[in-house]
């Protein structure tokens, strides 16, 4: 079992001053881990917290839910440098034999395939330049207070701009409709739901909803109706002072992994 | 071009009668005045330009075919040969028009009767006049001409086809008299005497054709000619285009014309066989065409008397619910609550009702007009009714306020829960219009047993109206529980509010001021002015008691003026009066409704011009909320009162919405850190603390200056200090205090730095 165990305090604190850049001078900074490194813990730390805390989701059921998907997941994080802990993670699932959770899931639960369902709506996903939005999570002590825009947006810059460098053009994921709403508002409706089908309950959410994001449809959409937002998720501009941005080189380390894995090596 | 369609009728009318009359040109001015029917359609239908052209089209093309009809008419003398030599060219070239001209007059009338019921009314009574005009045609024209023999089957159809196809013609016309959704503008009437004069020709025509009445030609034509006038006049007219619009919905009612109409139409066949001496099977067929009028008429009963149940069903819908959202209204809930109650009382299980108030509601309608506000109504209307259990009732009882009655509830914490269930529902912003609107909600909760005999509908709904005040006094956003010491507090605060109406006129408002200052050394570099009441009853009042009253009963702009005026006027003397505070500036807070005041703008600049101050030396403080009630007008004021030079604060930040993204959008130049997040910064391991650097950090990215309010402790400053923050204000360095004792604590501060005064 890989990392399902909860991390001490002091063991947190000493990984994060151990994986976080040593010039970090901004109060957050956004960082992506791969599944098999040590800075992937900090992620795990969030999401076990916080679907614990929201969906009742014990550390067993993440482990059988996501835990067919952990050679290929990737966290994208958003750490307090002045505290030295983890704010909010991203689990991201890469192209895979596996294939995502967000549309594996689909059929056993809304009755009907990934595939129809995305015929359905027209949508002409390539799967090898998917990116599966697996679970996304904020710390209690980051939500609903001043920094909450800092540290969602901090994962969704980091996201965007991770997934243009590895060439990637479509999200998918299953939100939870609160999530689904706020992120709809936050960022300007990128993401969209599918026609045909309602928000139905979803490990442990009472209600979720499949969604999909056509990336570079979303840069343009973007460009044309919010450029203070265009500037933040595209050009990655406009958060320095509070988050310190991404290293893009680990998103480039991120896609040689996956050749790599994808090879067999 | 309506006058040139009254003089088109009057010259046309005078030049059919003169042509009529003066014999041998009559053949000719009747091809001519075909001919300028059809081009004046023609061109009325390119200078109009109807929303549907095809009727026009297909009546254009009809009037095109009766013209080469005529012609043909003429040409083969067809007129009183009834042989089977007869020349049916002309028929085959009329016979089509009607067909054409029946589709384009259906287009008229077919233009949208709302609901099916209204379709088959004016159908029903569309076939009664119908069948009244086929008894008339029977009587007159088709039963004569069965009756000579000797014609030719084809011929005696062809000669029948005419009078028949033109009493539709003024059939399918008049079911527009029938139809109330559409406007009977003169350009109807024009239509409706050309196709009567079109029948009245056609008759004449069987009639003279079938050698039962000698008429002459002259005479024969007129009716045509009258009836292309009308066509012409028709098109001619500015009204054509509401032919093919719908007006506006009118009730499916009697009207005058219709019954009219209805009634003699009824009539006629009871006259016709008075008149009628024909054989026993004539007066058969006059019979059925009797019994059909009647099985029409009967229809008619029967449809009348279930629109009139439908309406009665609808009307009581309407009496029990909202017509806005669809929800119960107040009627159907009090109706509601009373049953449960009266099955509590008998199986002791409990009710709670809960009365929801829309937090500053009234300024979305005000800045955004009924129209935002009605959507966002609807939008809530649907979260709250998902957002309950099945057999809950969500009623709307006027404007922003909504009651939920809860049945079985378990206990006053199941009803707790659900109320905050519903809060929460509310939380995520709402988009109306592609705007996004945020919406907080306060909510009475008051609680009945089963075993309780007070329990009644009305005192149920004076508590939860009573609890849900005082969930807006303790700042809104809030679930209040009512308990009997609330009925004191809410009979205090109708007092208190009576009160406040007299508050400014009778002096008893002041202003007290709070020290501003900068870290790290603690030099006083603002004042914010805060208003406090001195009742004559209840002594002190501090704003955040009155301030709610204020806004809820539209005094808060007076009271926002005055205090604007007194800090200006304040401020102005003691930089003339104490030199050692010229460099200051004074902070006021401004509401939602002085800001969204059109005439803000000009108050702040007369103020500042009348007491000689300069704009630097003015700060305007308002909270998030208010900057996003309406962001676009905010920024435009906030724009405009920066151009004075006046500083804007943004207060209690971090509090609400919380988006650093927003302030870039705004020309604010403060931003005044909420106090929740200075309380906890000592301690270690705060979040609270990257919080505060992450909003100076921003903030100093754009050139805004913080300040941290409520700081009591000289850990707090420290550790604000260590993190950036320009400014504190707070215990610490001084509470608020008298007019009187500014200038020595300003004086104090500047000496002393970090030095607790109290007030």
């Amino acid at each position: 079992m890989i990392g399902w165990a909860a991390l001490e305090d002091v063991e947190l604190r000493s990984l994060v001053q151990e994986v976080v850049s040593r010039d970090a001078s901004a109060p957050f900074g956004a960082y992506i881990f791969r599944g098999d490194e040590r800075g992937a813990e900090l992620g795990r730390h969030v999401e076990r917290a916080v679907f614990l805390e929201a969906f009742g989701n014990t550390p067993e059921v993440l482990e059988e839910q996501y835990g067919r998907y952990e050679p290929w997941s990737v966290f994208i994080c958003v750490v307090d440098h002045l505290r030295s802990i983890p704010a909010g993670v991203m689990r991201v699932l890469l192209p895979s034999p596996q294939g995502f959770k967000s549309l594996n899931d689909i059929e056993p639960v809304w009755g009907v395939s990934a595939a129809a369902l995305a015929e359905c709506n027209g949508l002409r996903l390539d799967l090898d330049r998917t990116w599966d939005v697996a679970t996304l999570a904020i710390a209690a002590d980051y939500r609903g207070k001043a920094a909450r825009g800092v540290v969602s947006m901090g994962l969704y810059q980091t996201l965007t701009l991770a997934a243009r460098r590895c060439g990637i053009e479509w999200f998918v994921a299953i939100l939870d409709m609160p999530v689904f709403r706020m992120i709809r508002w936050r960022l300007r409706m990128i993401f969209a739901g599918y026609e045909g089908i309602a928000p139905l309950p979803y490990l442990g959410s009472a209600a979720s909803i499949p969604a999909w994001c056509d990336v570079v449809a979303a840069e343009r959409h973007l460009a044309a109706t919010d450029q203070d937002l265009h500037a933040v998720l595209v050009n990655g501009v406009g958060l320095e002072p509070a988050l310190r941005p991404v290293d893009l080189g680990s998103a480039d380390r991120i896609s040689a992994w996956r050749r790599r894995l994808a090879a067999g090596q | 071009m309506a006058t040139i369609a009254y003089l088109s009728v009057g010259g046309g009318v005078a030049l059919a009668a003169a042509a009529g009359l003066f014999g041998p040109w009559e053949p000719v001015a009747l091809f001519c005045l075909g001919l300028a029917t059809l081009a004046a359609l023609v061109v009325s239908v390119w200078v109009w330009r109807p929303s549907r052209v095809w009727p026009w089209a297909a009546i254009a093309v009809a009037l095109a075919l009766f013209l080469a009809a005529g012609i043909a008419r003429s040409a083969l003398h067809t007129m009183g040969d009834l042989t089977e030599s007869r020349a049916l060219l002309p028929d085959l070239l009329a016979l089509p028009g009607y067909l054409l001209l029946a589709g384009g007059l259906l287009g008229f009338s077919r233009q949208g009767v709302r609901g099916p019921h209204r379709q088959s009314s004016v159908v029903l009574d569309g076939l009664i006049a119908a069948l009244a005009f086929a008894a008339i045609a029977w009587v007159f024209a088709i039963q004569p001409l069965l009756l000579r023999q000797g014609a030719p089957l084809s011929v005696t159809l062809v000669m029948i086809a005419y009078p028949s196809l033109s009493s539709f013609m003024v059939v399918v016309t008049l079911r527009i008299a029938f139809n109330p959704d559409q406007e009977h503008v003169p350009a109807y009437w024009f239509l409706l005497a050309g196709m009567t004069f079109m029948f009245v020709g056609d008759v004449a025509y069987l009639l003279a054709d079938a050698n039962l009445a000698q008429i002459r030609a002259q005479f024969l034509d007129l009716p045509y000619a009258l009836a292309y006038l009308g066509a012409g006049a028709a098109a001619i007219h500015v009204s054509m285009r509401k032919l093919t619009e719908l007006g506006r919905q009118r009730p499916m009612g009697a009207s005058r014309l219709r019954v009219a109409i209805v009634a003699v139409a009824l009539v006629i066949p009871a006259l016709l066989t008075l008149a009628d001496h024909g054989s026993a099977a004539d007066r058969a067929v006059l019979c059925l065409l009797m019994l059909a009028m009647t099985a029409a008429a009967v229809l008619r009963i029967v449809q009348a008397l279930q629109t009139a149940e439908s309406s009665e069903a609808r009307l009581v819908h309407q009496a029990h619910h909202d017509s806005l959202t669809g929800l119960p209204n107040r009627r159907m809930m009090e109706q509601h609550l009373s049953q449960l109650l009266d099955r509590t009382a008998a199986d002791s299980t409990s009710v709670a009702l809960l009365y929801l108030d829309l937090d500053r509601f009234k300024l979305i309608n005000d800045t955004h007009g009924h129209g935002h506000g009605d959507e966002l109504l609807i939008d809530v209307a649907q979260r709250l009714r998902t957002s309950v259990r099945p057999t809950d009732l969500v009623s709307r009882i006027g404007g922003d306020e909504f009651m939920i009655v809860l049945g079985d509830v378990v206990g006053v914490f199941q009803a707790l829960d659900l109320a905050d269930r519903l809060r929460a529902s509310l939380r995520a912003p709402f988009v109306v219009r592609g705007m996004s609107f945020y919406v907080s909600a306060s909510i009475g909760l008051a609680f009945a047993s089963g075993d309780d005999p007070a329990a009644t509908t009305e005192a149920l709904v004076r508590d939860a109206d009573t609890a849900m005040y005082q969930a807006k006094d303790a700042g809104r956003d809030a679930v209040a529980i009512y308990d009997e010491s609330m009925r004191a507090r809410m009979t205090e605060r109708v007092e208190l509010e009576r009160d406040l109406h007299l508050a400014v006129p009778l002096n008893q408002l002041h202003l007290v001021y709070q020290p501003i200052v900068r870290l790290p050394r603690g030099t006083v570099v603002g004042l914010e002015a805060l208003v406090r009441w001195s009742h004559p009853k209840h002594g002190l009042i501090m704003p955040a008691r009155f301030i709610p009253l204020a806004e809820e009963s539209e005094l808060i702009s007076e009271i926002g003026a005055w205090v604007l005026e007194e800090a200006v006027r304040q401020f102005a003397a003691w930089r003339r009066q104490a030199p050692h505070m010229a460099d200051l500036y004074v902070s006021v807070n401004l509401s939602g409704a002085q800001l969204h005041d059109d005439r803000i703008v000009d108050r702040v600049a007369d103020a500042l011009a009348l007491h000689g101050l300069d704009g630097a030396s003015l700060s305007l403080e308002l909270t998030e909320s208010v900057v996003m009630e309406d962001p676009a007008a905010a920024a435009t004021s906030l724009a405009a009162l920066r151009a004075l030079g006046a500083r804007i604060a943004i207060d209690d930040f971090g509090a609400e919405y919380s988006s650093l993204a927003y302030l870039k959008r705004f020309p604010v130049t403060t931003l005044k850190i909420d106090k929740s997040f200075v309380d906890g910064i000592a301690a270690e391991d705060s979040p609270d603390a990257t919080l505060i650097a992450t909003i100076v950090a921003m903030a100093r990215a754009l050139d805004i200056a913080t300040v941290a309010e409520g700081v009591e402790t000289s850990a707090q400053a420290e550790r604000l200090t260590e993190l950036g923050c320009d400014a504190v204000q707070g215990f610490l360095f001084s509470r608020p205090v008298e007019v009187d004792q500014v200038p020595g604590v300003v004086a104090s501060l500047g000496r002393r730095g970090l030095r607790l005064v109290s007030g």
